[in-house]
């Protein structure tokens, strides 16, 4: 198809120019051009307006855009996991909410069924429960509060009885299992405070607990005297212990103190 | 990409792509500037860019440079000092010392166009993709573009 409109033709040119016709349509046109001198000299022209590559500019910084071809491995910066810390901050509203229940069930449960009915007892044995009684007799002991004897267990628990480990429990909470309990019997004659004792089995003390408690006690008011001996009732756990064990070995003491609170405290005996 | 290809890419194309630059803007040290940035751009998309398409990838960043560079505000004296400094019509033949200052009257985006086809040999689809325009607008642009470097040029040498 020949097309004789000057603008079309211009516009064919230019692509020829630009090398943008297939090559029937190039033919086409180059067949135009031949064919008429002003469009000859207008495709020179166009021709002559193209632009020579210019070697001479080159890049004078390429060795400033090249990488080192080894590039030694860098483990990637590990991305610090925040989930602990969110799960943290989950969990510390259920704590501190769990920590004031379990509070206010241990207020309930020792109010009036404390180990010891005073830091400073004046006279134990009509501050404590009637049920106190040493080990031997402990037998027929009323064991019906239930709530606290699983407290008392989960202590024990938690002392990992081993040989040499001495708990301070409550007298009321001693059952025919632990063989090998010690009331101590606190008095004014001895000035012991201490409620209970409580050894596993490191070595066998007297079968007759009458006599274990008045030999415990005769020793602790001597050892009262010394003025090096601990005092107050943790000193008096430590000496019973003490003189227990026969020996001044690492031991491992729970105690538990106080009437509305209620905490354990682990203490090595030397 | 490798590192090894990326430095053939430097080799190949990093002449090319300053004299695009360069006759883009005008200025050598801005010209250097986007030849940086379009090959640190590269490095640091190597992954994504296969050897055969580097050109193209190194001539479309450069591109958006030189049309940023154009956005930023200027003082025009120190820009016609540098074009008058870069452009010296003795370096060339007389004709083409007249083309090069014919093509400081076309618009920016024309010259770029003009560039990436005499130049680069870039097909007009590639220059589309380049530019992001279309094939009809590159056509449209370009031979607009030729039409005024000719009647310049003519009506030049009607002066002369």
């Amino acid at each position: 198809m020949k097309h004789t409109d000057n603008q079309y033709i211009e516009e064919q040119i230019l692509l020829l120019v630009d090398g943008e016709l297939d090559p029937a349509q190039e033919q086409n046109i180059r067949d135009i051009i031949a064919g008429s001198p002003e469009y000859q000299e207008l495709y020179d022209t166009y021709l002559s307006l193209k632009l020579e590559d210019e070697q001479d500019i080159v890049c004078t910084f390429k060795d400033e855009l090249k990488k080192p071809e080894t590039i030694a491995f860098v483990p990637a910066p590990k991305r610090s996991s925040r989930w602990p810390y969110y799960a943290a901050a989950a969990l510390a509203p259920i704590a501190i909410v769990s920590a004031l229940w379990f509070g206010a069930q241990k207020e309930q449960l020792y109010k009036d069924n404390s180990l010891v009915k005073s830091q400073l007892p004046q006279n134990l044995n009509t501050a404590l429960p009637p049920a106190q009684e040493p080990a031997g007799n402990n037998k027929s002991k009323n064991n019906t509060n239930t709530p606290v004897k699983r407290k008392t267990e989960k202590i024990v628990r938690k002392a990992n009885p081993d040989p040499g480990t001495l708990a301070l429990i409550k007298p009321e909470e001693t059952t025919p299992e632990v063989q090998r309990t010690v009331h101590l019997l606190a008095n004014q004659t001895t000035g012991t405070s201490v409620a209970a004792v409580r050894t596993s089995p490191i070595r066998p003390i007297a079968e007759n607990n009458t006599t274990a408690t008045e030999d415990m006690a005769l020793a602790l008011a001597k050892i009262a005297k010394d003025d090096h001996a601990p005092k107050g009732l943790l000193g008096d756990v430590i000496n019973a212990g003490n003189w227990l064990l026969n020996e001044e070995k690492s031991t491992t003491v729970e105690i538990s103190l106080g009437n509305f609170i209620h905490k354990s405290y682990t203490i090595t005996l030397k | 990409m490798t590192a090894q290809e990326y430095n053939i890419a430097v080799e190949e194309w990093a002449d090319r792509l300053y004299r695009f630059a360069l006759k883009t803007v005008q200025e050598p040290e801005e010209a250097k500037d986007i030849v940086q940035q379009s090959y640190e751009t590269l490095w640091i998309n190597r992954e994504d860019v296969s050897p055969e398409k580097v050109k193209s990838y190194l001539f479309t960043i450069a591109h958006r440079r030189c049309m940023d560079h154009f956005r930023k505000p200027r003082n025009s004296e120190l820009h016609q000092e540098q074009i008058t400094a870069t452009v010296n019509p003795n370096q060339h033949s007389e004709w083409k010392g007249y083309l090069q200052e014919a093509l400081k009257i076309l618009d920016k985006q024309s010259k770029t166009l003009i560039l990436l086809k005499d130049y680069e040999g870039y097909s007009y689809e590639e220059i589309g993709r380049i530019t992001e325009l279309s094939h009809a607008q590159v056509k449209v642009y370009l031979h607009r573009a030729r039409k005024t470097l000719k009647e310049y040029l003519i009506s030049k040498k009607q002066i002369l």
